[in-house]
């Protein structure tokens, strides 16, 4: 009784000091299990929750508009053909912004509709996370970092958009396009995770 | 026309000169060639002090230097060598790189016999940051004079970066093995280059294997075991393993001495 009790307390200690220094939560977010829910303003000037798409597949491509990776991707029009592909296999496509206020990334409304119309995005809406809470329980560590959720709310996919990290591949393989299209088959993702690759996300 | 322009001139706003932050130079040393071996290449890159650029390995974000290399007709470059990375941690992510400056080496292997002089070009492109990634590019070129003679243009010696590269650990002294949460990763060091080391660190070499932050380390009996955890995005057991383990220690006279090691490990 008394060890058990010790070792309780123990425990008990080491959360308390792990969240006295200030470590984020572990991510939620696991292929294979419920994608953590969320409701974040949008651009478009509504607020989106994850809940209102069940029953659509869902993809959220975290983004930067400066990052140069990301430049690199709308530049060649990848990110935009990849957006259109998904919204004509009825996919709801949102992109999430969770640079902290004043680091770079951090849009407002006004600044993401100008970005938007100018790259000619094919996105359901911009979603602002300024605290970084949406991000840190995805565990959303580059940009573009990519998740594919089920009609059901299963996370399918988490990682990277391509295998393709420098742009240097000839015919990459682009594991949105495929993970959707094996899921809409109702097949198994060959591709479930792969390291993301971008700038850091600036919590 | 107007949409490309448009596009541009948002570009234009928020990017800022990335040679500002991350230079590049190539320097070739003849002194560190012995005749008929190949002619150590480095591209030395300075940062400007809170910037980076990342190893082959850049961990949670980034992406390392790249060069792409014209070359003499015949002639191969072998590389890049890394030099032994720094862990940068911040509240959100860790990441391997360097900061200050650093060499990225290469070996130029000229076809036998070749003479005369003729052109090497680098094109070179990295991402350098702090709190902001920007991109960086510069175009190296030198001439270069076969059979490389000491007149070669040399503006700094390259065998202090050679001779720190990681050698290879033995794999006889190194076993990796599957455990809770990941691997372990045991390397007896008696008789090795890194016997005598009082602080190890240890870095991955492939991406999506490992967790970034600095693992577990236990030493004593004259070995080091690191717990590697697995990455969230690693999606098989792995089969092999390929590290570069850092070892420290200070001296007698107070120095700081460093070595690094390159090991490639099966997994038992």
């Amino acid at each position: 009784m008394k060890k058990a009790y010790f070792a309780l307390s123990v425990a008990a200690l080491s959360v308390t000091a792990v969240a006295l220094m200030g470590f984020s939560p572990a991510p939620v977010a696991e292929v294979g299990k419920a994608a953590p829910g969320f409701s974040l303003p949008g651009a478009s000037g509504k607020t989106q929750s994850l809940d209102a798409y069940k029953g659509k597949w869902v993809v959220l491509e975290w983004t930067n508009h400066d990052c140069p990776v990301v430049v690199r991707h709308y530049n060649s029009g990848n990110m935009q053909a990849t957006q259109k592909w998904a919204k004509e296999k009825g996919a709801v496509w949102l992109q999430v912004v969770s640079s902290a206020p004043g680091k770079q990334g951090h849009i407002d409304a006004a600044q993401a509709k100008q970005i938007a119309a100018a790259r000619k995005d094919v996105v359901t809406d911009l979603l602002f996370d300024p605290k970084g809470e949406v991000g840190r329980q995805y565990g959303a560590k580059t940009t573009p970092h990519m998740y594919i959720i089920s009609p059901k709310g299963e996370l399918l996919y988490n990682g990277a958009i391509d295998n393709d990290s420098r742009g240097r591949e000839a015919k990459p393989t682009n594991y949105v396009i495929q993970g959707l299209s094996e899921a809409m088959a109702g097949k198994e993702l060959s591709v479930k995770t792969s390291q993301p690759y971008g700038c850091g996300v600036k919590y | 026309m107007a949409l490309s322009s448009l596009l541009f001139l948002i570009a234009g706003f928020s990017s800022q000169d990335a040679d500002q932050y991350a230079s590049a130079r190539l320097l070739i040393d003849p002194q560190a060639q012995k005749a008929g071996e190949p002619v150590w290449v480095g591209v030395k890159m300075t940062m400007v002090p809170g910037w980076h650029v990342y190893w082959e390995n850049p961990g949670d974000s980034g992406m390392a230097p790249a060069v792409d290399w014209t070359l003499p007709a015949g002639a191969k470059m072998e590389g890049p060598f890394f030099q032994a990375p720094h862990r940068i941690v911040t509240e959100s992510e860790t990441t391997f790189g360097y900061e200050g400056e650093t060499v990225f080496l290469y070996r130029l292997h000229l076809p036998k016999g070749a003479t005369g002089s003729f052109s090497l070009k680098g094109d070179a492109s990295w991402l350098v940051c702090k709190d902001v990634c920007l991109p960086g590019s510069a175009t190296l070129q030198q001439t270069i004079w076969a059979p490389v003679s000491p007149g070669a243009e040399v503006f700094e010696k390259l065998t202090p970066w050679v001779e720190a590269l990681p050698t290879t650990f033995p794999a006889s002294r190194t076993a990796v093995f599957a455990e809770k949460d990941g691997y372990g990763l045991a390397m007896s060091l008696r008789g090795t280059v890194l016997e005598g080391m009082e602080d190890f660190e240890f870095f991955p070499r492939d991406e999506g294997q490992f967790t970034s932050q600095r693992p577990a380390t236990r030493v004593g009996n004259g070995t080091v075991r690191f717990a590697l955890k697995s990455s969230e995005y690693l999606s098989s057991p792995l089969t092999r393993v390929r590290g570069l383990v850092v070892g420290r220690k200070t001296g007698t006279d107070g120095k700081k001495v460093e070595i690094s090691v390159n090991i490639d490990s099966p997994v038992s």
